[in-house]
């Protein structure tokens, strides 16, 4: 057992990432100070709460006098009442819509309906906006950035606190430009040229407008001179290089091309949730076990918020209000969670990050550094691989030093390898590697085209329909989509309940069956790979690794536990690395080989993909 | 590439440097945005709302008269919570008033608390807002800045001009002496 203070300052959250780590391992295999961390970690609750103060009101309009501006813009009373209003005439409209659209069953041919539930989501958001709780100020603004341009309408139009939104852009980018910029072609060759006037000429040689954001204006140094060669590269590629040049970042607004601040933030595409039906009591229930005494039935409880994703919702924001602290934070992360598309959410389609995916696995590199920083070695690793790599949500990037040494690896294993020791994982996006924090990978929502994700809505709810007719339209629609549709019909089987749910089963097993199984040579996302806690221990024993041509299977003898490899695995790797986690070398090795493993009564198993998946869905 | 824009809203530090160029937008903004929190720590300190609106108008005002001085090493917020906590040790000063500067070994619990104890109440959310009421003025700042602000040990410790490790160990001894509080000593 360790002492108190050192399992204090861990549950408080209090000790440095290096001092974490042995204690984090310590834990897994020490029951009794995982609990007292657990309640340790409940009493913080109690003194998170208990540091609040009362909520202060605005800043006082003295001090901003003061400091020689005007008062800060506080929402005009009527403003808000007006919106309220307006909330409360959608709400009536779309209810009397839903009587329509419910009360009796469509003709053959009426097409389905957009949306079983067509919610004003961003009107509640922007009303959120203007809650007393801070809690729900900040939730609703991570939603509302989450919609992307979906939301800058109703941002912009709410008239809300500015200070809600700094730095973030609220105009959309003007679609016409960015296709202009998109397909021109730029020439153009300077040297010791001023910045302003190559910018003139890529203007007058593309015919698009460039200027520089009022905001950026006094800091933008276009006197400064540079050399700048490009020939026959896409406009937008060769103002990336130019502009980055000078700390900015540009974005497509009014007609023309803007420089602005590289801090500054530009909104995402717009996007919206697809909401897999509504389950409030099955929320409720859980919130309710969250009050439970058990620390394993309210983990549980946890757990079953996060598998009901936006089916929760409902239930979440009105446990944000709960005098119960651990009600109240547990709705809070989970919130947070379903409204952070980077981290929570899952693409539609496998095949929209196949491509990177199999780049990363099949392209191999060498790489031999010593406390380099991760930057760095990720620039040297785009340079080297041609796979587009970012970090993600990393705090002091520059400080994250690595050590290693690689010899002609796959990139997926090189970068697993690398950054596992600093807590960090790649992952694969739509043409694009992240590096972020192993935070729990815990995926499971889906964000789309606002259109499609209502489209998609509709034929979910339209699985419930009280006419087969309809019922069979929206299968048929669903099934008619083919593999884009998978992973949102396995979370529709595990949310929605009844005939519905088998539905979902039976069409997912159809697709499946009808489409290329090789495409579904893929790792297992982790909510499926369904370890128990016992078995999970076994994937943190670490081990000091210097493999000449090494097999997987002789890496594994270093770790001491029983294994199983049930598929041909006839890569060899060349790597020195220290305190490499079983888990993490068994996912930088396999699944560039196609393969997966999984865990069985303390045995780790080995196999092609394919059949990993097969076994643990069983 | 400007495709995917994986950045956060603009930071503190980032409006502290437009705010140093001369852009009073920044200011504002960073009023607005900080305002509740500084304000709320000086009125856990100084329990009297007129003095806490005093000094964290103060902070601000002398923050920005000193933008020159403030290099980024640490978040903008820390160097203003830094800033706050020396007016208000100054109006210590001046008051004459005496505070104990740290909790004695016997004041606070140094065991973990029982299961039975943490059932999380609002009566037990009152207890532990009266300890904290209860700790040393120099504890209770790091235990405030903590969990009021957010903030970690390193710059905690920049806040309060101590190693972080002393920080760390202020906040460890507060939380000790809240719990000693809450579930009673073992």
């Amino acid at each position: 057992m360790r002492p108190i203070d050192d399992l204090t300052m861990y549950a408080y959250g209090l000790l440095e990432p290096e001092e974490e780590l042995p204690l984090g391992a310590h834990l897994k295999s020490c029951a009794t100070c995982a609990e007292t961390v657990e309640l340790l970690r409940r009493e913080r609750g109690v003194i998170e709460r208990a540091a609040l103060s009362e909520e202060p009101g605005p800043a006082p309009a003295a001090l901003l006098r003061h400091l020689g501006h005007r008062p800060p813009g506080l929402l005009p009373r009527r403003q808000a009442s007006l919106s309220w209003a307006a909330i409360a005439v959608a709400a009536v409209l779309l209810a009397a819509l839903a009587w329509l659209l419910f009360r009796a069953p469509p003709p053959e041919n009426t097409p389905l309906p957009v949306a079983a539930q067509p919610p004003d989501d961003l009107g509640r958001l922007i009303a959120e906006l203007r809650s007393a709780s801070p809690l729900h100020r900040e939730i609703a603004v991570l939603a509302l950035r989450a919609y992307g341009e979906a939301a800058l309408d109703k941002i912009a139009k709410a008239e809300v606190d500015p200070a809600l939104f700094a730095g973030y852009r609220l105009k959309p980018e003007d679609a016409a430009v960015r296709r202009r910029i998109s397909e021109a072609r730029v020439d153009l060759s300077c040297e010791n040229e001023k910045m302003s006037d190559v910018l003139k000429k890529m203007a007058d040689g593309s015919g698009v407008t460039i200027r520089i954001d009022p905001s950026f204006e006094k800091r933008v140094e276009l006197e400064k001179t540079c050399t700048f060669k490009v020939k026959d590269l896409l406009l937008k590629n060769s103002l990336a290089l130019l502009v980055a040049q000078i700390g900015a970042k540009y974005r497509c607004e009014d007609g023309a091309v803007i420089l602005l601040d590289s801090g500054a933030l530009n909104p995402g595409p717009a996007r919206a949730p697809v909401r897999i039906g509504r389950n409030k009591a099955a929320a409720t229930r859980f919130l309710k076990e969250l009050r439970d005494d058990a620390v394993d039935r309210r983990a549980e409880a946890k757990s079953g918020l996060y598998r009901l994703g936006f089916a929760a919702e409902d239930a979440l924001w009105e446990a944000l209000d709960s005098k119960d602290v651990e009600v109240q934070s547990s709705a809070a992360d989970v919130l947070r969670w379903l409204y952070s598309p980077d981290q929570s959410g899952q693409p539609l389609s496998r095949s929209a990050s196949a491509g990177i995916r199999k780049a990363a696995y099949g392209k191999s590199i060498s790489l031999d550094v010593q406390s380099a920083p991760v930057t760095a070695v990720l620039d040297w690793v785009r340079e080297t691989s041609g796979l587009d790599c970012r970090m993600s949500e990393v705090r002091e990037q520059d400080a994250q030093k690595l050590t290693f040494v690689g010899n002609d690896l796959p990139v997926h294993s090189t970068l697993t390898l690398s950054l596992g020791p600093l807590g960090l994982e790649a992952r694969y996006r739509e043409g694009f590697v992240v590096v972020s924090p192993q935070a729990p990978a815990r995926v499971g929502n889906f964000w789309t085209k606002p259109e499609e994700a209502r489209r998609l809505e509709g034929l979910l709810a339209s699985l419930s329909a009280p006419t087969r007719a309809e019922r069979d339209r929206a299968a048929g629609e669903l099934r008619a989509r083919g593999e884009g549709v998978l992973p949102l019909l396995r979370r529709a089987s595990e949310i929605l309940e009844g005939d519905a749910a088998e539905l979902c089963e039976s069409l997912y097993a159809g697709i499946f069956e009808a489409v290329d199984p090789n495409g579904f040579d893929e790792p297992l996302p982790e909510p499926l790979r369904a370890i128990r806690p016992a078995d999970r221990s076994l994937l943190e024993e670490t081990a000091n690794l210097d493999a000449q041509r090494a097999t997987l299977e002789s890496l594994l003898k270093n770790y001491g536990v029983r294994c199983e490899i049930r598929a041909k695995a006839e890569g060899r790797f060349s790597f020195k690395s220290n305190q490499v986690r079983l888990g993490t070398l068994l996912k930088a090795l396999t699944y560039p080989q196609g393969l997966d493993f999984y865990v069985r009564e303390r045995k780790i198993i080995v196999d092609t993909a394919r059949k990993a998946r097969q076994a643990v869905e069983k | 590439m400007p495709e995917v824009d994986l950045s956060s809203i603009e930071t503190d530090e980032s409006l502290a440097e437009r705010a140093r160029r001369g852009e009073r937008e920044a200011e504002t903004v960073l009023v607005l945005r900080l305002y509740p929190a500084v304000h709320s720590l000086a009125s856990r300190l100084l329990r009297d709302p007129e003095a806490a609106r005093d000094a964290t108008q103060e902070a601000f005002l002398r923050a920005f008269s000193r933008l020159a001085q403030y290099n980024g090493e640490h978040p903008f917020s820390a160097w203003l919570f830094r800033i706050l906590v020396n007016i208000v040790r100054d109006q210590r000063r001046r008051t004459g008033r005496v505070v104990p500067a740290d909790l004695a070994a016997d004041d606070w619990a140094d065991s973990a608390p029982q299961p039975a104890e943490v059932a999380i109440r609002e009566e037990d959310v009152r207890r532990a807002r009266a300890a904290i009421d209860e700790l040393p003025e120099e504890t209770r700042l790091a235990v405030l800045l903590h969990f009021q602000q957010g903030m970690n040990g390193r710059e905690i410790g920049y806040a309060l001009d101590l190693t972080h490790q002393a920080a760390r160990l202020r906040i460890c001894r507060g939380i000790a002496f809240i719990r000693s509080r809450l579930w009673g000593k073992p």
